[in-house]
């Protein structure tokens, strides 16, 4: 995406010009969404773990993100990305769409919103195909249904990670990520995501 | 259509004629032939009854559905893709658009028509006046103020139109204003068929003579209308939008007369009417005769600071005067926010206090309940600014100075009160910190329009 952004992307009214001294030493990225957007989108009560809650408001701009295929709403939230990632010194991994998956929405949502903030990141995971459900120990049934898998188990090991997300509502998703990546001798690794719902916590994050 | 060795399944030509349609978002309707529907669409486009053309054109770019050439609105990364009409499925660069045209398809002929006969003098003044430049194909101005009963002097020419086999458009801003329509339509002419389109409609069967649709639905069709009426003309966000405008235009036969129907003509649309000598027909009166209810304009000075805490004392009095008469009423606020957090204020007053904004599933309900009474009053943000109706409402706009209460705003606000012939009166305050240029504008037009006399 090349355009330089001029309106709102979530209401396209003409945004104004407010540049900050940070904006003038190109450190701060101009916001993209206009305040009283912005204004609707509700803080998330523990900043290290999200950025926003997971309301009907987040819910409508996933929907329009993924389902309709936004792809400019990657840049609505940069500021807020940056502020808790740029400084981050575990490694950033985005959670990966399964590929036909990624074939059919054309860009990989989760990757986009790092690209968007300029935020440097690695990809460690891969998602399966549908798991078939079977017999054997409930640890083993957990393991084969995890629907993701590292690429290089190597890679992982006495290494920090921060596991970054879209949304988190029941944190199951995160929760077998984390598993995987703790299996493969990583050292510590934390969960961060754009949303998360405010009924979701989670015993293994902290 | 013509005989050329296969017959199309009239699921598939009912839906496509006159559209323009995205190829990977066939409706739903057709899961039931879907396996079919590749083999016909192959023939269609092999004996040319479908044409293809692809979703963004590129240089200059443009999306050929919506017809948007703003470089904010065309975003690419390994594709280009439209914002604009992204609300009705994407169109990218690789979407294929299908249009099918079919000059051979007839709408039957003769049916009953069951609209109400009687017009007043100036109703049936212009419904003769429209069917004349229906037949001119002239465009038409009708410049009706609120409550004048607009959709009676359509029946009439529309009756007219459906005879003829003409294909007719009644476009609108609002999906309120579509569903208010569509009953009153099917009651009129029963067996016809006519679709209502807006943002999350079913699709009905058959192929619709008749189509009423909020504005945003023409990106859809081309090239397929013999009539476009456009209702509430002057209405957001018609005024502003170019490419609304190109929509019309796209929608309807190159030939076909536009019959613009509003109670505040803006002066774009006034001069557009002189210079391409438009025909121009002028009701400033309601059909039960009585004058348009004048709005007052009553101080409320930091109303927004106050509102914080209580209401302020003079709202509160005229809340609780409408409670007294038992006078259902609709109060009107600039913003959801500012109306949510006074809502608790006036439920103290009295808990059957309701509000209603753009967002809320229960509208339709709400306002039902206001109707019948079970509901005492309303809060609203402008989405009800349009189309209801009850009788003996009672108005209040709070902060009418609000930029967002624009003169055309404030008058159709003002045309809620007064429509039933039994409460042809009814009070409008403008609760205001600051009297604001829209403000006295849309007075004076109401003042004016009550000093009309008809030549
Ligand atoms: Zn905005
Ligand atoms: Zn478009």
């Amino acid at each position: 995406m090349q355009q330089t952004i001029t309106h709102c992307v979530w209401c396209d009214t003409k945004l104004h010009a407010n540049r900050s001294w940070q904006g003038l030493w190109g450190r701060e990225q101009r916001a993209t969404i206009c305040e009283s957007c912005l204004q609707q989108f509700e803080v998330f009560t523990q900043p290290e773990e999200a950025c926003f809650i997971y309301n009907e408001i987040a819910s409508e701009w996933l929907q329009r993100y993924k389902i309709q295929k936004d792809l400019l709403l990657a840049t609505s939230f940069t500021q807020q990305l940056r502020q808790r990632l740029l400084k981050e010194r575990a490694i950033i991994v985005p959670v990966p769409l399964h590929p036909l998956k990624l074939q059919e929405r054309t860009f990989a949502q989760v990757e986009q919103l790092l690209i968007a903030a300029a935020l440097p990141y690695e990809e460690h995971l891969l998602k399966k195909d549908n798991i078939t459900q079977g017999l054997g120990s409930r640890a083993e049934r957990l393991q084969r249904e995890n629907p993701f898998v590292l690429r290089d188990r190597t890679a992982v090991l006495n290494r920090d990670f921060v596991i970054f997300d879209d949304v988190c509502t029941t944190g199951v998703t995160l929760q077998h990520i984390v598993m995987l990546f703790k299996e493969a001798g990583a050292r510590k690794v934390t969960t961060f995501t754009l949303f998360r719902s405010e009924f979701t916590r989670m015993m293994y994050n902290k | 259509m013509k005989y050329k060795g296969f017959i199309v399944p009239p699921i598939i030509s009912d839906f496509l004629i006159g559209r323009v349609w995205a190829e990977d978002q066939l409706p739903k309707q057709w899961q039931a032939i879907a396996s079919q529907v590749p083999h016909y669409m192959h023939l269609l486009k092999k004996y040319g009854y479908v044409q293809q053309q692809q979703g963004i054109r590129q240089q200059p770019k443009q999306c050929m559905r919506c017809l948007t050439t703003l470089q904010r609105h065309l975003i690419t990364y390994t594709l280009t893709y439209c914002r604009h009409c992204l609300m009705m499925g994407r169109v990218t660069s690789q979407t294929t658009l299908l249009t099918y045209h079919d000059n051979q398809y007839r709408f039957i002929k003769k049916t009953i028509a069951q609209y109400p006969q009687q017009l007043s003098e100036a109703q049936q003044r212009v419904s003769q006046a429209l069917i004349t430049s229906v037949k001119a194909r002239q465009h038409h101005l009708v410049d009706a103020v609120c409550g004048a009963g607009k959709t009676e002097m359509l029946f009439p020419m529309l009756d007219y139109a459906l005879h003829k086999r003409y294909r007719i458009c009644i476009a609108t801003p609002r999906a309120d204003v579509v569903k208010e329509l569509m009953p009153r339509l099917q009651q009129a002419f029963p067996q016809r068929v006519i679709h209502a389109l807006y943002g999350d409609a079913p699709l009905s069967k058959g192929c619709a003579q008749i189509i009423i649709a909020t504005t945003h639905q023409l990106y859809h069709f081309e090239n397929a209308f013999d009539i476009m009426i456009v209702d509430e003309a002057d209405a957001f966000p018609f005024t502003y939008d170019h490419t609304l405008q190109l929509a019309v235009t796209k929608a309807k036969k190159q030939d076909a007369p536009l019959i613009f129907v509003t109670a505040t003509p803006s002066k774009t649309l006034l001069a557009l009417v002189k210079k391409e000598q438009w025909q121009h027909s002028k009701v400033w009166h309601r059909y039960h005769q009585h004058p348009l209810p004048v709005p007052r304009f009553s101080s409320l000075f930091h109303y927004q600071t106050t509102l914080k805490k209580r209401l302020p004392r003079k709202l509160a009095r005229w809340v609780q005067e409408r409670l007294q008469c038992c006078e259902p009423f609709l109060i009107f606020f600039a913003t959801k926010q500012l109306m949510a957090s006074s809502l608790i204020h006036f439920q103290q007053l009295d808990p059957l206090i309701e509000s209603v904004h753009a967002h809320d599933s229960e509208r339709t309900h709400k306002v039902q309940l206001l109707r019948d009474g079970q509901v005492k009053g309303l809060l609203t943000t402008t989405i009800l600014e349009r189309g209801i109706t009850i009788p003996n409402i009672q108005i209040a706009v709070v902060g009418a100075e609000h930029t967002i209460f624009d003169a055309s705003a404030l008058i159709q606000i003002s045309g809620r009160a007064g429509r039933h012939p039994q409460y042809p009166t009814g009070d409008i305050v403008f609760f205001h910190h600051g009297i604001s240029v829209a403000m006295s504008k849309a007075r004076q037009r109401i003042r004016m329009q009550n000093a009309y006399k008809e030549v």
